[in-house]
């Protein structure tokens, strides 16, 4: 037979140690928030887009933003500052970079959060790359330690496949990006 | 009794473990997401252009980065004469037209002109033209291709042998320019006649 007595006693031992423990934790804590309200806006991290000297112009406000790379050709490039051209068998390869921060200068330093990225709608015929990785309609992981409070350089790619080339049409694409604190 | 006390102290357990759990909980659900949203635009061009070739035709330009693509080129029909069954430039003069702009007798000169179209983009399947006169001509008739391509100041679309009338890139197509002239009654003073064909390749 085995009694339950000593459990309980533990168990009322550990609930009278919770609040002091709490209070503790969030006395920590409260250290840390301190730093970072400015980073959380009703619980959110803040993300914002910006330009950086060597890409087009990015226009926007908390959380959203529009770049206009220009007319783009195979033949051409483009006409635009900061965004290059690069050709390829199967059509060309539109480049340019986007500045991104996670937070602002005020969070602190040493933290980092994972990206996931996705399309809001498929890009067919073109195909987006954001750091390397393809994005689609579906939500994919494209840095897992992006750190916060500065200005982080992003490449974004675009394929052009040659079946469109030869015709003029315009791309309007909208990429939704996801942070999550590691 | 004592499985009552057991009952009740498991459910205590669960509570106390709740409530140390519920703070760390609380604190990864705030604060740790967040959203934002990039719109990108783009505006995917072609260059296409049209370089003439043939007898009279001067070489002009082919079309390329350096001048926005346009090709351009220079027909001389040279001069002619009612009676005449060529120009002097060895075009071919005849009497009467088929262009159907004329009320009277009309002289009638062609001249066949190389047209191959030049795509500084990728390929496409193949690319319509559409041939226009920069200025109107009320008193002369002029034509592409065949005689019932009559050109005016507004688009007329130029049959080509591919599929859907296009052109293909990079193939020679001679097309013939015809230039319907009626004949002045009672006049000898020579006359001057000039005009430019614009033509826009579309890709299909």
């Amino acid at each position: 037979m085995v009694s339950f007595r000593p459990i309980l006693v533990a168990g009322l031992a550990l609930l009278g140690t919770v609040p002091a423990r709490c209070a503790s934790h969030a006395a920590r804590s409260g250290q840390i928030r301190a730093a970072n309200l400015a980073v959380e806006i009703n619980g959110m991290l803040s993300v914002n887009f910006f330009s950086l000297a060597d890409s087009p112009q990015i226009v926007g406000a908390e959380g959203v933003g529009t770049v206009d790379l220009g007319k783009v050709s195979y033949a051409a490039g483009s006409d635009m500052p900061g965004v290059t051209v690069q050709r390829a068998q199967r059509g060309f390869f539109v480049q340019t970079s986007v500045g991104m921060r996670i937070g602002n200068v005020a969070s602190v330093g040493g933290e980092t959060v994972s990206m996931k990225a996705w399309l809001q709608s498929p890009a067919d015929p073109y195909r987006i790359y954001l750091d390397g990785v393809e994005l689609t309609t579906q939500p994919t992981m494209v840095d897992t330690r992006l750190l916060t409070g500065i200005v982080t350089r992003h490449e974004l790619r675009i394929h052009v496949p040659s079946n469109t080339s030869d015709k003029e049409s315009s791309l309007q694409s909208e990429i939704s990006v996801q942070v999550v604190r590691n | 009794m004592h499985m009552e006390w057991k009952s009740f102290s498991r459910r205590l357990l669960v509570a106390a473990a709740g409530l140390l759990l519920l703070p760390a909980g609380h604190e990864a659900m705030a604060a740790s997401l967040g959203n934002a949203n990039l719109t990108v635009t783009a505006s995917v061009t072609s260059y296409v252009s049209i370089a003439f070739s043939g007898t009279n035709v001067s070489s002009g330009t082919a079309g390329n980065s350096s001048d926005s693509f346009t090709g351009t080129a220079t027909l001389a029909f040279g001069s002619f004469n009612y009676g005449s069954s060529t120009t002097s430039t060895g075009a071919t003069v005849t009497t009467g037209s088929s262009l159907g702009t004329c009320a009277s007798n009309c002289i009638e000169v062609s001249q066949p002109v190389t047209l191959t179209v030049t795509a500084y983009d990728l390929n496409s399947t193949g690319y319509t033209i559409s041939a226009s006169l920069a200025t109107a001509d009320t008193t002369n008739g002029w034509a592409l291709g065949t005689t019932s391509q009559v050109l005016s100041a507004t688009g007329t679309t130029i049959a080509g042998p591919g599929q859907g009338g296009s052109f293909a890139y990079n193939t020679a197509e001679p097309l013939t320019v015809y230039l319907a002239v009626p004949q002045a009654n009672g006049s000898s003073a020579p006359t001057s006649i000039s005009n430019t064909i614009d033509m826009v390749l579309t890709a299909q």
